[in-house]
């Protein structure tokens, strides 16, 4: 069996492809292993492997994310062979209910299909040629959930527009990452909470607007870790934003936080909404 | 006005958009425990939320810009209004005349940020600067070149970073760059700075090396901070600024001249508050001469090289003294600085950049900042207005960290598509 692998936008999962089906249809995520023993004996099988956090069961893919910190030269030879051992032995990728629940609920009404065909013939080839792309890993409540990378998180908002105008039933785009990431213990605190209703409520609506968005990556020690993404990335006046509209909220709204501390990689942002320059009458 | 009324003074920090500065800027306030109300050009994304430490501030029309800010005051005084740049001189300095805030005279700073009026007001009280004409956009340009004794100089009123500089050694090179240069001030980010943007300076180029000055103007008398070699020859046709290292190396007496001259610019300008930022060029026969002169600090990231006292920033000089620290600013680290504004080499699409780790790997290189990620346009001088990046450097002496500054230069590709 030959099982290709390709990177993502975030350093931190790598996409594996089997070269036939894993769920068919529709994705099912996995970030803990209980559920996975539950739902998915090879989501169970690759969660059992030491260093991966995350496991996402696509139609034609799986996606993996590690721990901070762990190599992917070590954890890959390790998947691979899981994924390979996984198929040979001919063992199902979903639990017969789960296969069923995705078959009759889930697409029931063709709302996955449509989906990826709105996203593979109108979205993905503006994603592509603005130097994005996107990964679609399901649909849950009316939230489409896309893995976005590059120039891709700055048309989230557009893209569920889109969606959005074609497809009433849909609610919201959100990014795949996220939604995993806010399924971990440390950002479902009582405080991490009220930090992300901030986030949801008052901050990333409106920088939604310059292409932007902010991410809650955790919520330590009273402090919270966020990262600026899209048109924030690389902004000019990321400092501004951060210290004066983000860090203000959420302070005021949550007055045991006593730091925000900014991850972000500004050096890399792609598509930053103000560019630094010398202007008019301006530097040197 | 008042500035206590119980808890942390009150700064009003005025930058653009589009500044280098922020970061810098923000940091050095953090570092004062000052609370920090930032004024912006264009509306910030989060004004709504920032329960009011972040406003849009009109600078493109300097007395409205400056009601907006009494207006704020009222509510709250400000112990400071600092404007970042040229573009925010004005606005602070009349908002600040308005609050009893100290500022330098409005007229003043009108004066700096156009190279006409302030050549005319530098020659005028015997400060050397080069020879200088100014000429309207709709000129005959072939009429004015044959007015003109090369080798010249074009440059426009407004602009900076020797955006639109251009050395003309003949009529028909004149004929040639006057075009470039009127096309660049009728583009839409240009045309909306009023009546300087519509004309344009011809001046005698003067042969020799080129220096810039950083200092603080207290109470009008200059104390200067930093004197900045620019090792790389400024001989045209187009003047990109890449290294700048401190501590000079030229003769102390020399340095003396330098710094002399510059406080005899500011004064006829009128200038006698807060940073000042002069670049002057040195004939050879040791002749030294005001070439420009602005009411502000260096910009892009160049402020970085430079620290006072026990790691104090330009930054947090600049704010000090705005704040009222009468005390003249502390003494620079000891050794030598650099930094190089990484030039745009040519037009196009940057792809990828390479050699960074290797950059970064060079000693005596403190950091490596890219400013253009791949995937946008390059636009080189003299129509450009950015910079691939900057490198930092800092060692013992000034040749040490220049040879690492080209070093470190040299590592770096960058894969441009053309197009």
């Amino acid at each position: 069996m030959f099982i290709q692998t390709e990177a993502t936008g975030d350093p931190e999962a790598l996409r594996f492809l089997p070269g036939r089906a894993v769920t068919g249809a529709g994705t099912r995520h996995f970030a803990d292993w209980a559920a996975a023993e539950a739902g998915s004996p090879l989501a169970a099988r690759l969660l059992a492997v030491e260093g991966v956090v995350a496991v996402a069961l696509g139609a034609e893919h799986i996606t993996v994310t590690r721990a901070g910190g762990v190599d992917w030269a070590v954890l890959k030879p390790a998947l691979l062979q899981e994924i390979a051992t996984h198929f040979a032995a001919g063992e199902p990728v979903l639990v017969a209910a789960l296969a069923d629940d995705d078959r009759a609920g889930q697409d029931d009404d063709g709302l996955v299909a449509k989906v990826a065909e709105l996203i593979d013939t109108r979205i993905q080839p503006a994603v592509a040629q603005s130097g994005g792309a996107i990964d679609f890993r399901g649909i849950e409540d009316g939230v489409v959930l896309l893995a976005l990378e590059g120039r891709a998180v700055a048309l989230k908002q557009g893209i569920e527009n889109m969606l959005r105008h074609y497809l009433p039933e849909i609610v919201a785009v959100r990014d795949y990452e996220e939604h995993v990431r806010l399924q971990s213990a440390s950002l479902n605190t009582p405080q991490a909470l009220a930090v992300r209703r901030v986030l949801d409520e008052d901050v990333n609506p409106a920088v939604s607007g310059h292409g932007g968005h902010i991410a809650l990556l955790d919520v330590s020690d009273n402090t919270a870790y966020i990262r600026l993404e899209g048109g924030c990335q690389g902004c000019g006046m990321a400092d501004v934003t951060l210290k004066q509209g983000v860090e203000a909220a959420i302070r005021r709204a949550v007055p045991s936080i006593v730091a925000v501390t900014d991850t972000t990689d500004h050096a890399g942002g792609a598509n930053p909404y103000y560019q630094p320059g010398k202007g008019g009458m301006s530097p040197i | 006005m008042s500035a206590s009324t119980g808890g942390p003074p009150r700064l009003l920090l005025l930058i653009p958009t589009a500044s280098y500065r922020v970061a810098d800027f923000m940091n050095a306030a953090a570092r004062l425990g000052v609370a920090v109300v930032v004024g912006t050009d264009r509306r910030p994304v989060l004004e709504a939320v920032s329960g009011g430490g972040a406003v849009v501030i009109d600078f493109a029309d300097s007395d409205r810009g400056a009601a907006e800010i009494v207006a704020l005051a009222r509510e709250r005084p400000f112990a400071a209004v600092v404007g970042s740049d040229d573009a925010t001189a004005l606005v602070a300095a009349k908002a600040a005349a308005a609050l009893g805030l100290a500022h330098n005279p409005p007229e003043a700073i009108v004066a700096s940020t156009d190279k006409y009026r302030q050549r005319r007001l530098m020659s005028a009280a015997g400060v050397a600067v080069p020879g200088f004409r100014r000429l309207e956009l709709d000129d005959d340009p072939l009429a004015a070149a044959r007015a003109t004794r090369y080798p010249a100089v074009l440059k426009p009123l407004v602009l900076s970073a020797s955006r639109g500089v251009i050395r003309v050694d003949d009529a028909e090179s004149f004929v040639a760059a006057f075009a470039r240069v009127a096309a660049i001030l009728r583009g839409p980010d240009v045309a909306t700075l009023g009546a300087p943007a519509r004309h344009l300076l011809v001046e005698d180029f003067i042969p020799g090396r080129e220096v810039a000055l950083e200092a603080l103007l207290i109470d009008g008398r200059l104390a200067p901070l930093a004197l900045f070699d620019k090792p790389d020859p400024l001989d045209g046709p187009y003047f990109e600024e890449t290294l700048y290292v401190t501590p000079s190396r030229l003769p102390a007496p020399l340095q003396a001249r330098i710094s002399a001259t510059a406080a005899e610019a500011a004064a006829a300008i009128g200038l006698g508050e807060g940073p000042l930022h002069a670049e002057l060029r040195i004939d050879d026969e040791g002749g030294v001469w005001l070439i420009e002169l602005a009411a502000r600090s260096i910009g892009g990231l160049c402020g970085r090289t430079l620290r006072f006292g026990a790691g104090v920033g330009l930054e947090e000089v600049i704010l000090r003294r705005a704040l009222g620290e009468s005390t003249a600013p502390p003494a620079p680290e000891p050794g030598a600085s650099g930094v190089m504004m990484i030039p745009i080499p040519r037009a196009g699409v940057l792809r990828a950049v390479s050699g960074e780790a290797a950059a970064r790997a060079v000693p005596l290189i403190e950091d490596l900042r890219l400013m253009i990620a791949p995937g946008q346009r390059l636009v080189p001088l003299p129509e450009g207005n950015r910079y691939l990046g900057f490198l930092f450097a800092r060692g013992d002496d000034p040749a040490a960290v220049e040879a690492a500054l080209r070093a470190a230069h040299a590592y770096l590709d960058f894969e441009i598509e053309a197009g």
